[in-house]
Order: structure tokens, then sequence, then C-alpha cells
């Protein structure tokens, strides 16, 4: 059982914030709008103002409490002949991909995992990575079946020549 | 033939409920246009009309029933279609692949070749803990869309392990 990259938090934040920005530019039409309506009344910016602020510090205390469970809920495990991801809050899902069936391993540095240090890992397989299921109550955050979001630099490595090498082996060939 | 765990009712039961809500949905709308029509005199008037006021209570009365029948409808018809799917849901792990059996009125068999599946997917969502049993999703190779070929909803915690554990060692063996 090994845990992601304490920069999983980031990822798991920006998830969050992504979901906020289109709420906050809606806000921002909205007020501008009713403003110049009002011709420019500066009472409904300011209002505009304390419903952005307040909006982001929702924004902020859910994204902090999120990306702190979604990151102690995120645990993989590489074995012998599998890797396995456990993820997941409320709709725990359990990955178990064969290391036989590893198509490729991709290694992703993006700008918040230059920024703190880590890499994010993407396994395939020959599925799909669809992964359209919605609960009762519209879509669940949704992770990519084989993505790891952060690990160390260095074990990222290691994971992708080791996987691979392994692949090659499990499935014979010259 | 294998049988799923009896708590795989439930998980039939709440697709049934699924198909409630938008209908209770629409009812709600009726009664709350019911609740405008008696509360807010036409335009140019005091007071509600005679007609007006017999034509909200109608409209009460009617999403009144709808809304029970709805209910009542749903919950049998979710016992009935529960028992039956669970009956006709049939798995078992054969030489050739995993086998699946079932429908209730459009019988699907499907085989799936150990050499097919790619990966192995364990979920636990609110039910599922609440319950004690997961749901198995096989993945397999060129398939699109419309959620995993093989799909077991409700199997007993340890009989998923187990059931993982013997797909994974089928897969090696080839």
């Amino acid at each position: 059982m090994d845990q992601l990259h304490p920069g999983a938090r980031w990822i798991f934040r920006a998830d969050m914030y992504k979901g906020t920005l289109g709420f906050i530019a809606a806000i921002i039409i909205g007020g501008i709008s009713v403003a110049l309506d009002e011709g420019f009344s500066v009472d409904v910016l300011r209002w505009m103002g304390f419903v952005i602020a307040g909006v982001a510090v929702v924004a902020l205390l859910v994204g902090e409490v999120y990306s702190r469970l979604a990151h102690s809920y995120f645990s993989y495990t590489l074995s012998q002949d599998s890797v396995v991801i456990r993820r997941g809050i409320i709709w725990q899902t359990e990955t178990m991909i064969p290391i036989q069936r590893v198509q490729n391993v991709e290694v992703e540095r993006g700008l918040l995992a230059q920024l703190f240090g880590f890499s994010t890992v993407y396994i395939y397989t020959a599925a799909g990575q669809e992964e359209a299921s919605s609960g009762w109550w519209g879509a669940k955050w949704q992770e990519k079946e084989g993505r790891l979001p952060a690990i160390d630099q260095q074990t990222a490595q290691n994971i992708q020549t080791l996987l691979l090498k392994k692949s090659k082996r499990a499935k014979g060939g010259l | 033939m294998q049988q799923l765990h009896p708590s795989a009712r439930w998980v039939f039961r709440t697709s049934v409920y699924q198909w409630l809500i938008p209908m209770l949905a629409i009812i709600a709308i009726v009664a709350f246009v019911a609740l405008v029509i008696v509360v807010f005199p036409s335009e140019g008037q005091t007071e509600v009309s005679q007609e007006d006021a017999a034509l909200s209570r109608t409209m009460m009365i009617l999403a009144g029933f709808a809304a029970l029948a709805t209910i009542i409808g749903g919950l049998l018809s979710s016992e009935v279609y529960a028992r039956m799917a669970y009956e006709r849901y049939l798995y078992d792990l054969t030489k050739e692949g995993l086998i699946i059996e079932r429908g209730i009125v459009w019988k699907k068999h499907v085989t799936i070749p150990y050499d097919r599946i790619q990966n192995v997917d364990i979920e636990r969502g609110i039910l599922a803990r609440l319950l004690n049993f997961s749901s198995v999703s096989i993945h397999t190779a060129g398939y699109s869309g419309g959620g995993p070929e093989g799909y077991l909803p409700a199997l007993d915690v340890a009989t998923a392990d187990q059931m993982r554990g013997a797909l994974l060692r089928r897969i090696q063996r080839r």
C-alpha cells in the first residue's frame, strides 16, 4: 500500500477550483449586466464582490477538506502480477490492472507537477477509458482508471520502467 | 451457475427508484402551479375567482393521487422487478471465460474470454457499504461506451476479492 506524493492534494484542489471558475464567471456576467441595467449601480457591483468572495471562501474550504480526504483515501499497490489502485471517498473503487495487460505507461509533468516536484503516471490497458457512470444524483467525481495523480519523480520513472519490463516479460515474446 | 449476493436486490430496486424522481418532480410542479393559482388573483382582480379556486383544488387532488399512485406503483414494481432480476442474474467462471446470464424478458448471455479481460474494478458505494457487498466491473478490450461489459452488481466482499484473484490467475495462465 503506497500513498501518493503530498502534492497530489494540489491536483485534487485544482479539480475543485476548476468547477468554481465557471460559477464565478457566471456571477460576474450576471452582476455586470444587472449593474448596467440599473444605470451602473455601484451597490450591485459591491454585492457581486461579496458574493464572489463568499463563493471563493466556500470553494477554498471545500477544496481543502476534499483534497485532504481524496489524498488519504487514495492508495496503490504494485505487486508481482498486478497494479491495484484504490480511490474514492464515498464511492470507493479498487481497480486491478494485470501487468500482462499493460499497454503503455505515460509519465506526465504539468505545471502543478513541476511546481511541487511530482509526476503523474497513466497506466493504459486496451480497455477504453470511458468511465461515464453516474450515481443517483448526477455525475460523481470520476478518476481515470489507471491514473496515479502524483508520484515522486524518481518513483514514477521506476514504476514506468518496471511495468514496461514486466509486461513485456509477462507477454513472453522475443 | 452462481447467484449474486442477496443485497443485489437493493441495487435493482434503486434502479427503479431513479425513474420515480423525475415523475415526482413533474407532479410537484403541477401542485406548485395550483398553489400559485390560488394564492395570486388574476390580473385586475382583487380576489381569486370561484372558478380558479375550483381548478386549483382539482389540480391539487389529481396531483395528490398521482403522487400516491407513483409511489405505490413504484414500490410494487421495484419489488417485483428486483426479485425477478435477482433470480435471473447468474454468473460462473468456466473454462472458456466468465459467463453472465441475465435478463427477465430480453435475456442476455455473455461469455467473456479470459484473454479479453483488461482490468477489473471493485466498487463500493454507500449502498454497498451499508449492506456489505461489492460491485465488480470487468472491462474488456475493444468495447465502447455504455458501461463495462461484465458487470456483477453485488457480490459478497470476500467473494469479490476471490473472484478478482481467480481472474488474475486465469489471465496469467495464457
